[in-house]
């Protein structure tokens, strides 16, 4: 009955007859009642509007299907798919006659291990400072902390269930809701301007939890970011942890166990005094980069694989 | 006010002031900044020359302190304050110590330096009574680097035949060997004092909270035996016993409705009759008034008190609190924890049960309001567990506080 008076009351409002004299006499009434639905929807259900009835986002999803400046794959393709970096189980095939290309990213974090030659600039601003701070003579107070950098990562972690970076690209319509939602409180918008205010984990602030029903797949409008719910959060590997021995301050004779103490899967072992990290365990969750406590950059972070790998258990 | 009298005839009040924590201009003590958003914050000289004033005037001449508290302002503002009461300086009794904690500090000419310091900020010529510092930290080696190797000691005891410093004696926490040994050598040194830690907790059960602790009752014995007048420290645990719990006051409140908890402590230790005094913090004026109050119309424990304040004891040890006194000994942390505030945390919210997840959460926000300060950044170095008087697991506390966050951190994401 009621549901029958609302539609009747809505079709009414609809009707195109005489649409232009209810316009006249109903314009502000209407306002006020529309505006009043948006706001108890999204008290009730956040960013209803956005996501549900606005169709720019949409409008722009089914434009970039036939965009004019995308790459496109051209009739000399080897089917290397060196393009798609490592794709998880993908199988290089190189074609005869074509020189081979390195299917990880490698090239990147060869680049990456070379900037630590300004490590040795900046060396000790944090660690010696805190090696002083140990010879006290008198007791209280604190030492001065501060947030670390973000390290230049050969590949964005995203968030779980996003699986497929290309794929994740044109779909996210970068709304928001997941950053919003997200339980570690580690998801942050992009800055890169190619995937501008898309989420990317930023670990300084959180680090993506174990626990996690997927929160962000959960709100996630477009489905960008799948809902997994068959399969428990350590089972989705995001991307692995790397580490660098130049940034670490063990080789500041140091003695810390950080990374090895907060990783909520056991994939950081202490061997020898150095972490080593059973790239096979680990599901790059950040919780190593959050408490590394080398500054001004992380020793330890997680690169992101441009495939995430789900890891499907035995069935029951 | 409540005193006892010496060997030399003068007579010390039993309630002492300890300027470990003394009041800051934004109402939290010095020795944590928690409160004040980790900047620096300063003495409230005019409220701390108010206190010292109220004290003497009501009494209390009995002042301790140390070239380490407060950030090494303690004596400064302690002299000060002394100064400008204008009592006379044979009213009242200084204590300071020799807190030679860093091995720069070690060689006899660094401590003949610190004791120069403490006459001048204290203002005066001479030191009633001198300690050797917490000797048992940090194991018997240090014990000996610190005072034996450098002939500290001997120089201590030359300080008193010049009588630039009264009585000397020490305070213990820690190794064992280190109490064991000053008790051997009573004869060579002849101890006028002895500091140690007592409340109604450690008297019977220091064990239970840590093994290589020695419980409060043979620390007195031994030094009633040898007539060495003691001093008590941490007679409330930091104020853990002050606070509400439920656990005590189940046994304690129906002997006494309107007492409060640290009455009752600060009772149980002045009824032994070889304490000389008892040291208590007192931050806020209403901590001395309260306590100046317990001592002007002071009477010993009965027997059935003892009784139940030991049934409280036993009560209390349930909780499984860690017997951290926030004497922030620890800190500052190279990694910039907040310890003290975690292990209150720990005691107070995380343990206790009975609230739910994201109220915890909420909690633990409130309690350690940077994030780089909390559990999750402690790296395990270990660095601070040698200066823990307690000797509390440090390291495997914040593990322990972490992965208690990260289960209700998980358990409030699964929803």
């Amino acid at each position: 009955m009621l549901i029958a008076t609302g539609f009747g009351a809505v079709g009414w409002f609809l009707t195109p007859y005489s649409i232009y004299g209810k316009t006249l006499t109903m314009f502000w009434p209407g306002v006020a009642v529309f505006a009043v639905v948006v706001v108890l929807a999204a008290v009730g259900k956040g960013r209803v509007w956005c996501n549900w009835v606005c169709p720019v986002g949409t409008l722009f999803n089914l434009l970039s299907k036939k965009s004019v400046c995308a790459h496109k794959i051209g009739p000399g393709c080897a089917n290397c798919r060196a393009c798609f970096g490592n794709g998880g189980k993908l199988e290089a095939k190189v074609g005869d006659g074509e020189k081979a290309i390195p299917l990880s990213n490698s090239n990147s974090e060869l680049q990456l291990g070379s900037s630590a030659t300004r490590r040795e600039a900046i060396k000790g601003v944090a660690v010696l400072a805190a090696a002083e701070a140990v010879e006290k003579t008198t007791d209280g107070g604190f030492a001065p902390v501060s947030l670390p950098g973000v390290p230049e990562r050969p590949a964005p972690v995203l968030p779980p269930g996003a699986v497929d970076r290309e794929k994740f690209n044109v779909k996210c319509v970068a709304c928001g809701l997941c950053i919003a939602n997200c339980r570690g409180g580690c998801l942050s918008p992009s800055t890169d301007l190619k995937r501008f205010g898309q989420p990317e984990m930023d670990f300084r602030r959180g680090y993506c939890l174990l626990g996690c029903n997927y929160a962000c797949g959960h709100v996630c409008p477009t489905m960008a970011i799948n809902w997994i719910p068959r399969l428990e959060r350590k089972n989705v590997h995001m991307g692995h942890a790397i580490w660098k021995k130049d940034l670490c301050i063990r080789t500041d004779g140091v003695e810390c166990t950080a990374c090895s103490r907060k990783c909520p899967v056991s994939a950081i072992h202490i061997v020898e005094g150095f972490p080593v990290v059973d790239k096979g365990a680990c599901i790059g969750c950040g919780a190593c980069e959050h408490v590394c406590p080398a500054r001004p950059m992380p020793a330890i972070f997680v690169k992101g694989f441009d495939r995430q790998r789900l890891v499907w258990p035995m069935s029951k | 006010m409540f005193c006892r009298a010496l060997s030399d005839g003068r007579e010390v009040s039993v309630l002492g002031y300890g300027a470990m924590r003394l009041p800051t201009v934004d109402g939290g003590h010095a020795n944590s900044w928690a409160k004040s958003g980790y900047s620096e914050s300063t003495i409230d000289q005019e409220m701390l020359d108010r206190q010292i004033r109220y004290l003497l005037e009501h009494g209390v001449n009995y002042f301790d302190t140390s070239p380490a508290y407060c950030r090494g302002e303690s004596e400064r503002r302690l002299g000060d304050a002394l100064v400008k009461s204008g009592f006379a300086r044979k009213d009242y009794f200084v204590a300071t110590k020799l807190s030679n904690f860093a091995p720069q500090q070690f060689p006899l000419d660094a401590c003949k330096k610190m004791f120069e310091n403490s006459l001048r900020f204290l203002r005066t010529d001479y030191i009633d009574n001198y300690l050797l510092h917490s000797i048992g930290n940090g194991g018997f080696e240090t014990f000996s680097k610190r005072y034996l190797e450098n002939g500290a000691l001997d120089w201590c005891v030359e300080l008193r035949r010049e009588k630039r410093i009264r009585n000397l004696g020490f305070s213990f926490h820690g190794d064992p060997k280190a109490f064991e040994w000053c008790i051997e050598h009573h004869g060579d040194y002849k101890w006028d004092f002895c500091q140690i830690q007592m409340n109604y907790v450690d008297w019977r059960h220091a064990k239970e909270v840590n093994a290589r602790n020695l419980d409060g009752k043979y620390l007195y014995e031994t030094l009633a035996e040898r007539k060495i007048p003691v001093v008590i420290m941490e007679p409330l645990l930091g104020g853990t016993l002050a606070r509400y719990n439920e656990a005590l006051a189940r046994h304690l409140v129906p002997l006494d409705p309107e007492a409060s908890l640290a009455k009752w402590a600060l009772r149980f230790c002045a009824s032994f009759p070889n304490v000389m005094t008892i040291l208590s913090g007192m931050t806020r004026t209403e901590h001395i008034e309260e306590n100046v109050a317990t001592f002007e119309d002071f009477r010993p424990c009965t027997e059935e008190e003892f009784a139940a304040l030991e049934r409280a004891a036993l009560e209390y040890l349930k909780c499984g609190n860690v017997p951290c006194t926030a004497c922030s000994y620890c800190m500052p942390c190279p990694y910039g924890l907040d310890i003290p505030s975690l292990l209150r945390f720990r005691n107070d919210v995380l343990m206790k049960g009975g609230k739910d997840a994201k109220t915890v959460l909420a909690e633990y926000a409130k309690a350690v309001p940077e994030e780089l300060r909390r559990a999750d950044h402690c790296t395990g170095c270990g660095l601070c567990r040698p200066h823990c008087p307690q000797q509390i697991n440090i390291p495997g506390e914040m593990a322990m506080i972490d992965s208690q966050i990260d289960l209700l951190k998980n358990e409030v994401a699964r929803r």
